[in-house]
């Protein structure tokens, strides 16, 4: 063709591409008003909260959830509460996603005959379960732990409808620790403790920032221990890694199976420089002799350590000793315990740091040995109907494939749950459970203290509280109308507690009760023979199956966002993964995404390799929820099996990627760890050069820099963190991504490294695995935002308060700010993520927008809170104040480790912290001057 | 010949280009005309002729983000007894009786509402007239758009009266 010829075509391909930009199909928009004014008299654009019961696990920490649009729109810890006092962890943030999960079941659901489960009404599957109920047989029903209301309910479902109550099911039962207090002291519980009040403690297994007990609340002790000031030390002693022990002051690595011989030369040690009773005595001489040497042959640590425990527990004013977890968890778990024990009350523990009194209500929850004689009874045809209530035990249990053939035996099963699991597919009808921000009822965290469960609104589905399910059951099988359960917990609330008390749990959400109980105990006469010296030694290679900080025991991996977020360890998102130490991994040939299959026993699975520095040699770890190892139960003690040996190990030879979101395990000196270059960097922005030769230099940073000091008139938001309070569980990464709508990805996203998450745990080790620092990292709000100059539409800029902002609409998708900022906080949006499919879509904060495709967005210090407390303070003709506005990141910090607040405000928080002598920025030799400071850590406490 | 197809092809083609901004053109003069509504609801009578404040329908217009249009029930409070013969009051009982709210159709629309934050309460606190950005509305026997509602005459107005134009007042 021609020159103009070919002009021509030019304009109409152009012209051509201008249509594309128009939108015909923009439909009118509609106003839908209310009927009836709503009678709380909530405004439209304004929240109300209402105070309810996290359910995810059995701690039942105190939650508000923040109510939008006449739906719950995020969880926060509820403040003041006697467990979590405002924090939680990211397992409560994510709850959220358990009430809006795609995959809940919807309406009840009933067995064709084929052997497919179909939809069917409340009506008909009542009527078959109270049927199944009413025809002669042993019927049985078992649940989860339970407390208060429902567990009275329980026992009048049980009287009432003779269906025999079996003891409560929880795969981490806490069964060696009760038991061994019920030997040893007569009282069988799992005992409260006061971190706040030790200067010493020490923990044998039990992974109290994790899963054991109420990790808020350890958290938040361990943060008002740390401001008291005073000695602290904090041995913890495991056989594999996790988060609680890199975040104790010495983390102890000790041989599988013999944590036994710590607490044994533990005791032998202090027994020496305290003064002991007869009884003690009597209990002393029963243990077999473990000194010194004998420790250090059988646990491989050495005796240096060992002697520096025993020296700190023995000069200990008030010393703490918790064993459980994965060391209580094994055939020598019970001796464990009882040892354990034994050095509480040697050490005069009960009544200080360990609390006999106030404890969580496990007293109906059985152990391994119940479900073994469930299963026998399952197989010889011997169970009628059996109600399977809001558990998982084919999934949980270390044989659940033999529980779950035995339970197809069962003459009829009745299931309750609010998803779809192995043990529910097998029911004969499956009765939906409404979520405890749906429901009505009350739960007992520890003794003394009573949450109040409420709902938020009405059920999304065809659902039930678990209550009114027991009392629709009760009234098919009698015949006669039962109140609903909400009457009935009000009802009980007035008789038990009192009007006045009643009232304070609807407003408030919790009360507090006396405890009656002792919180300590004398000891028992010794009745025991202890077994952990002659128990078989460990040899080849080791498999440890840790509870989840992610999924607890594998109960919340149903929720996609407890798949999204990183594990703070191991930073793997979505996947099956076993942790490898780095000389195990470079013997087996293998590295990280490489596949390796274990086998144990008559268990075999496949799992991808992820390295972990400081994991012993031949130690291999995989958490609870990932597959499901059978490493058998102890019959000693009736817990499932946390640890098996003579594993066989074999790499498959192929890569099965999981979702790896961490570009290093190390620092690489980068300094990417605060306070890792003390040479590079001082506080807030003067660049203090110290030379070798000659002494120090210092240059203001007017002199070095080119750009305008800044100027803020009024604010300068800033935020701290405290490197030595964060415990590293990801709770304000949950609480992230629910305030601010982030999207959930998915694995194929996260191995091209587009993970979406605002704030992250980037966990850097030391190079030989002794050390993890987690550091949480997010946009840091730079005076001179690297990011800021080459946007070309002027979509981000820095604001007169300090904020990085971040203009959606005008965003074009360059990703040049995205490619400069130095410390990779921002994240693109790479499609389209604004429309969530039902009901995931009523998870959206309204505050927050969703962005679109080719939308940069990152940390906005939540600006919507800001917002929120500038309208507050406007309308009052104030200016903000300290206080007011809280991120949700800080909100939910179970170790109080951050702070936000005005940096130009001299007596705020966060000036004082940035002022400390700790106080560090990231990288601070760029320039960039970050509004994010963290205290490194440090071996003082000064503030 | 096919000089002369290709020529009337190009010449067609931004023809088309001119009828279609012709057609874009009266669309966006329709926008401003005001929308059918399910019912022919008069701010005419309402504030015209009876002096009704704005605030006693518009209730949350200086406490919330949204002024929104009010509960059916603020309109039957009158009209269970008022004018009842009027077809359109007719209209209105029956979707009270039927408990559906009436699906009044948006007039004031932000083009991209996604990402812009517009808080009514803090404008009527100001002390701005609702007529200022919605126009007289005693006058209007259907409701429709004065103002464009686009972000430069926000921005005006904000330069004008010294309000802050920092781009998180309103993106944020």
């Amino acid at each position: 063709m021609d020159r103009r010829e070919f002009l021509g075509w030019l304009g109409v391909a152009s012209g051509a591409s201008l249509l594309a930009g128009c939108d015909l199909t923009r439909k009118s928009e509609k106003i839908i008003p209310y009927l009836v004014p709503p009678e709380d008299g909530a405004i439209p654009g304004d929240a109300t909260y209402v105070s309810s019961s996290c359910g995810e696990c059995p701690g039942s920490c105190g939650v508000t959830a923040r109510i939008r649009d006449d739906r719950p729109v995020k969880v926060d810890g509820l403040a003041g509460h006697p467990v979590n006092d405002g924090a939680l962890c990211l397992r409560g943030q994510a709850s959220l996603n358990r009430l809006y999960n795609v995959d809940r079941i919807r309406q009840p659901l009933m067995q064709d005959g084929s052997g497919q489960l179909v939809p069917g009404t409340w009506n008909q599957v009542l009527a078959k379960a109270a049927e199944a109920i009413k025809a002669p047989g042993e019927h049985a029903l078992m649940s989860g732990r339970t407390s208060g209301s429902l567990n009275l309910l329980m026992d009048e479902f049980a009287t009432r409808t003779s269906v025999r109550r079996l003891p409560e099911f929880e795969l981490l039962s806490y069964a060696a620790v009760r038991e061994a207090n019920r030997s040893l002291f007569d009282r069988a519980v799992l005992p409260a403790v006061h971190p706040d009040r030790a200067d010493v403690v020490i923990t044998v297994g039990a992974d109290v920032l994790d899963t054991y007990g109420h990790p808020v609340a350890f958290a938040g002790a361990l943060a008002k221990k740390r401001d008291a000031g005073g000695h602290f030390d904090w041995y913890h002693v495991e056989p594999h890694v996790s988060m609680t022990g890199f975040k104790a002051t010495h983390r102890v690595t000790a041989r599988p199976g013999s944590e036994a011989f710590v607490l044994a030369y533990l005791l032998r040690a202090v027994a020496g420089k305290r003064a002991i009773d007869s009884r003690m005595t009597a209990h002393l001489q029963s243990v077999p002799a473990v000194d010194a040497a004998r420790a250090e042959q059988a646990t491989g640590i050495p005796a240096a350590t060992l002697d520096a425990m025993a020296t700190a527990l023995a000069g200990a004013h008030h010393p703490l000793v918790i064993a459980g977890g994965v060391s209580t968890a094994q055939e020598t778990g019970l001796d464990v315990a009882r040892l354990a024990a034994l050095l509480q009350s040697a050490c005069g523990m009960l009544g200080d740091t360990v609390d006999l009194g106030r404890v969580g209500d496990w007293s109906r929850v059985g152990s391994l040995s119940d479900i073994d004689r469930l299963t026998t009874r399952l197989e010889a045809g011997q169970v009628g109907t059996l109600i399977l209530f809001n558990i998982d035990p084919v999934a949980q249990l270390p044989d659940g494939d033999k529980f779950g053939k035995a339970l197809d035996r069962a003459a009829f099963l009745v299931g309750v749950g609010d998803v779809m699991t192995p043990t529910l597919e097998r029911c004969d009808v499956v009765l939906p459970l409404s979520h405890n921000l749906e429901s009505w009822g009350d739960a007992e965290p520890v003794s003394g203290v009573v949450n109040a469960i409420q709902p938020a609104f009405k059920p999304l589905f065809d659902t039930l509280a678990d209550g009114d399910i027991l009392m629709r059951l009760m009234g098919e099988i009698s015949g006669t109308a039962m109140p609903s359960y909400q009457q009935y917990v009000l009802d009980r609330w007035s008789r038990d507690y009192g009007a006045s008390a009643a009232a304070e749990l609807i407003k408030v959400g919790f009360i507090s009760l006396p405890v009656n109980a002792s919180s300590s105990a004398t000891l028992r006469e010794p009745d025991h023979r202890w077994s952990f010296d002659s128990a078989a030694p460990v040899k080849g290679a080791t498999l440890v199956v840790a509870p989840s900080p992610r999924w607890y025991d594998g109960r919340s991996r149903a929720l996609d966002l407890l798949n999204e977020i990183p594990d703070p360890m191991a930073a793997v998102t979505w996947g099956d993964y076993v942790s490898v130490g780095l000389e195990t991994a470079t013997a087996l040939g293998v590295a990280d995404q490489s596949e390796i299959e274990l086998r144990a026993g008559g268990w075999s699975g496949r799992y991808t390799v992820r390295r972990q520095p400081g994991l012993a040699r031949d130690v291999f770890v995989v958490q609870r929820g990932a597959g499901r190892p059978g490493l058998g139960w102890s019959r000693t003690s009736g817990e499932a099996n946390a640890v098996a040996w003579d594993v066989s190990v074999a790499s498959t030879g192929m890569k099965k990627p999981v979702g790896i979101v961490s570009g290093s395990l190390f620092d690489d000196g980068r300094g990417m760890v605060p306070g890792s270059h003390p040479e590079h960097f001082g506080a807030l922005g003067r660049i203090t050069k110290e030379h070798a030769h000659g002494g120090g230099h210092e240059m203001k940073r007017e002199d070095t820099t080119f750009y305008p000091v800044p100027n803020y008139p009024h604010y300068r938001w800033a935020m701290a963190i405290d490197m030595e309070k964060c415990v590293g569980c990801s709770a304000c990464v949950a609480a992230c991504y629910i305030e601010n709508n982030i999207p959930m990805v998915g694995l194929e996203q996260h191995l091209k490294g587009r993970e979406m998450g605002w704030i992250r745990l980037e966990p850097y080790y030391a190079e030989d695995g002794s050390k993890l620092d987690t550091v949480p990292a997010m946009c840091q709000h730079c005076d001179y935002a690297p990011c800021e100059p080459v946007c070309p539409v002027y979509a981000t800029y820095h604001n007169d308060e300090g904020l990085n902002a971040q203009v959606y609409n005008r965003c074009v998708g360059t990703r040049y700010c995205g490619n400069n900022c130095s410390y990779k906080q921002r994240r693109f949006n790479f499609f389209s993520y604004e429309h969530r499919e039902h009901p995931l879509n009523l998870m959206t904060n309204p505050d927050v927008s969703m962005r679109g495709k080719g939308m940069m967005e990152k940390c906005t210090f939540c600006v919507q809170r800001i917002r929120k407390a500038r309208d507050i303070a406007k309308d009052e003709n104030r200016m903000i104040e300290e206080g007011d506005v809280t991120p949700a990141c800080v909100q939910a910090c179970p170790g109080k480790a951050m702070v936000f607040g005005n940096l130009l405000d001299e007596k705020s928080e966060v000036y004082q912290w940035a002022h400390s002598s700790r106080s560090t920025r990231l990288l601070e030799e760029l320039g960039t001057s970050p509004g994010v400071y963290y205290l490194k850590k440090g071996n003082g406490h000064d503030a | 010949m096919v000089k002369r197809i290709i020529n009337a092809a190009i010449f067609g083609y931004f023809a088309l280009f001119v009828a279609l901004t012709l057609a874009l053109g009266f669309r966006w003069h329709t926008q401003r005309k005001a929308p059918e509504q399910p019912i022919n609801y008069s701010h005419e009578i309402h504030v015209g002729k009876l002096g009704l404040e704005c605030l006693f329908c518009h209730t949350t217009a200086d406490k919330s983000t949204f002024a929104g249009v009010p509960p059916v029930e603020t309109c039957m409070n009158c009209h269970v007894g008022v004018k009842t013969e009027s077809p359109e009051i007719q209209k209105l009982t029956k979707y009270w009786n039927d408990k559906e709210p009436v699906p009044w159709n948006r007039v004031h629309r932000i083009r991209i509402r996604n990402h812009v934050y517009f808080s009514h309460e803090r404008h009527v606190k100001k002390g701005i007239e609702c007529a200022q950005c919605h126009g007289e509305l005693g006058a209007m026997a259907k409701v429709r758009a004065v103002s464009s509602l686009k972000m430069g005459w926000c921005v005006s107005c904000h330069e004008a009266e010294g309000a802050p134009t920092d781009c998180l007042i309103c993106h944020k």
